[in-house]
């Protein structure tokens, strides 16, 4: 993983809803080829500041820059090379997988082969179903596969596992750790702290529309414990997520 | 950009959408079998009950003179029954022929006989007729008895006239209001619901114009419910004796011209409601009202006059009006310029409101 150029850069980012600041002076770079993290309560920011990076909001005041090209002068450029998924959005209803990857490769002026994709996200055989027959894991899946039409070199997730089980986010965790590694820089929010851990070479830790902390998980958790930081409870090897999963198994439920 | 792909997906879309099959196809079909069963061409007939009698020749000749007459229904029978039938307002008329009907007797005291006529007092309408016809049939009776010669004769010669029907009346409307229906209904629901389900918004994180996505949507519709509408008048041509006489293109010509202003409604309902149930009512709230005062199922001439003067104004009315005169009347498109115009102010306002109102998040 080479770490040296960044990609996304963002710079003194604001943006204000009526009387809320919503991002309130948000600055960070994305590495190319890494797995970045924006973590943070409900209502902290993160999902205005990804959309303000995926185009489709326009900040108050500050910069993005994508591949060193501004986010909004360019945005035509940039949605070329950037794969999204939204939070909850959901796609059309009366097409299958197959057509709705072929609708959305016609987006990019693209001819893509549906089943290989499919197959990135382990979903060939729904091929011919439609969205309303797949279960929450799926649907998520499905999701990042409709970001993958385009060969992203951008992927940004948000919140991708929310409302999952266990055994379904274990699984797409495998699927995002899958293209991390055929080369895809990775943006996602979370608040399953586990996750970021995981996943993330280095988190942002954002708190009411401002970046509090932002390193790698195993610095951010050295420095907090050199400060003095006692759990109360002594660590165990082992937690009740663990547990869960050793009794109901590994294997997905869809 | 690849456009054609949007355009096949969203047909596609619509047409494995059922509820656009079901407000498109089977709504109108289902109006159209209970309302062609209904049979209201029979409503105009006089029922008249004859109570017989004197039971000879003339009594007979009388009672079949007047089952020969077409807008009267006869019934014979006797007395209790008829009286009942006529209290009850099942027959309109009541005639007794008295037991001492004769050529003979009249003309020989130069006194009429009088022949008894119960008539509901209800219904003026069908007594007054059937007064008059039964009265014109009693008179050429006493002119043959008394061999007077006639001096008029009416020579009748019979005219192929178009006859329209109840239905020839109804399908237009329906058609219409199918339109109306799809029209307001379709884009309100499919923008609202995409917008709710943040499917514009994901379309937005794509380079393609989502503009041209959701004209490819009202292209579609578009398509769809010019389909739609010439099913409905094949299907009432085959099985409810519609007589279209009209030239297609000018029906095409004014089914779009209506189409484009209930999509654009729909467009304007789709900016100002925040939710799918929102939107469904507002397009009730539109479209009900419009359903029974622009002329659908019967006409508009029942109403009060300032009743009439404001549905006047109404797309829909104007559509029915143009489609009936484009479909059964050989209107041209000049014939109905003034329907015409007014659509594409209602279209021309429409999408002032679309455009004012419409928005992508």
């Amino acid at each position: 993983m080479s770490k040296q150029a960044p990609i996304i850069q963002v710079k003194d980012l604001h943006k204000t809803y009526g009387d809320t600041q919503a991002v309130d002076g948000v600055s960070f770079e994305v590495m190319k080829g890494e797995v970045f993290g924006i973590l943070g309560p409900n209502g902290a920011g993160k999902t205005t500041t990804l959309e303000i990076i995926e185009t489709i909001r326009k900040q108050d005041r500050g910069e993005v820059l994508i591949n060193g090209l501004d986010c909004h002068q360019h945005s035509h450029k940039i949605k070329q090379i950037i794969g999204v998924q939204l939070q909850s959005s959901s796609f059309f209803d009366y097409l299958n997988l197959k057509e709705l990857l072929n609708l959305f490769a016609s987006f990019y002026n693209r001819t893509i082969d549906p089943s290989e994709i499919l197959g990135k996200v382990e979903l060939t055989d729904k091929a011919n179903q439609r969205i309303k027959q797949l279960s929450g894991g799926q649907k998520q899946r499905f999701s990042i596969a409709a970001a993958l039409v385009n060969q992203p070199e951008i992927l940004f997730l948000d919140e991708p596992t929310t409302g999952l089980d266990p055994q379904a986010r274990h699984h797409l965790w495998d699927v995002i750790r899958g293209q991390n590694q055929d080369g895809i820089t990775i943006v996602l929010t979370t608040h399953y702290m586990e996750e970021a851990e995981e996943l993330c070479n280095r988190v942002a830790i954002m708190n009411q529309g401002k970046i509090v902390a932002i390193d790698t998980p195993d610095n951010l958790i050295k420095i907090l414990l050199k400060n003095g930081f006692k759990k109360e409870r002594k660590v165990q090897e082992a937690n009740l997520e663990d547990v869960f999963l050793h009794l109901t198994g590994h294997g997905l439920r869809e | 950009m690849k456009t054609l792909p949007i355009f096949t997906s969203s047909l596609k879309m619509f047409l494995r959408d059922k509820h656009a099959w079901m407000w498109g196809l089977f709504i109108p079909l289902f109006i159209m079998t209970i309302f062609g069963l209904m049979d209201f061409n029979q409503l105009g007939s006089i029922r008249i009950g004859v109570v017989d009698l004197a039971q000879n020749e003339l009594s007979e000749q009388i009672a079949g003179a007047l089952e020969e007459a077409s807008v009267l229904k006869v019934q014979q029978g006797d007395e209790p029954i008829l009286r009942e039938k006529i209290e009850k307002g099942d027959i309109d008329l009541l005639l007794y022929l008295p037991q001492d009907l004769s050529v003979a007797e009249p003309m020989q005291t130069g006194q009429p006989t009088e022949l008894k006529l119960l008539f509901n007092q209800g219904q003026f309408e069908q007594t007054g007729t059937g007064i008059l016809i039964v009265n014109q049939i009693l008179t050429q009776f006493s002119l043959q008895a008394a061999q007077g010669s006639t001096l008029f004769a009416l020579n009748q010669e019979p005219v192929d006239s178009r006859n329209f029907s109840y239905m020839d009346f109804m399908i237009p409307g329906i058609v219409g209001m199918m339109i109306m229906q799809l029209g307001i209904i379709g884009v309100a629901m499919i923008v609202v619901k995409y917008r709710e389900q943040d499917i514009l918004k994901r379309l937005r994180v794509t380079p393609m114009n989502p503009l041209l996505f959701l004209v490819s949507q009202v292209f579609t519709r578009l398509f769809l419910l010019m389909a739609q509408a010439g099913l409905i008048i094949l299907l009432g041509k085959l099985f409810f004796d519609l007589h279209l006489y009209g030239n297609l293109f000018y029906i095409f010509v004014t089914a779009l011209l209506g189409s484009l202003v209930f999509l654009s409604l729909g467009f304007a309902i789709s900016g100002v409601a925040k939710s799918i149930n929102t939107a469904m009512s507002m397009a009730q709230l539109i479209q009900m009202p419009m359903m029974f005062l622009s002329g659908i199922f019967f006409s508009r001439e029942a109403f009060p006059s300032w009743l009439q003067k404001i549905t006047d104004y109404l797309p829909l009315t104007y559509l029915a009006e143009a489609l009936r005169k484009t479909m059964i009347e050989h209107a041209t498109l000049y014939d109905v310029r003034t329907q015409l115009i007014a659509l594409t102010l209602w279209v021309v306002g429409g999408l002032f409101l679309a455009v004012k109102l419409f928005r992508w998040e």
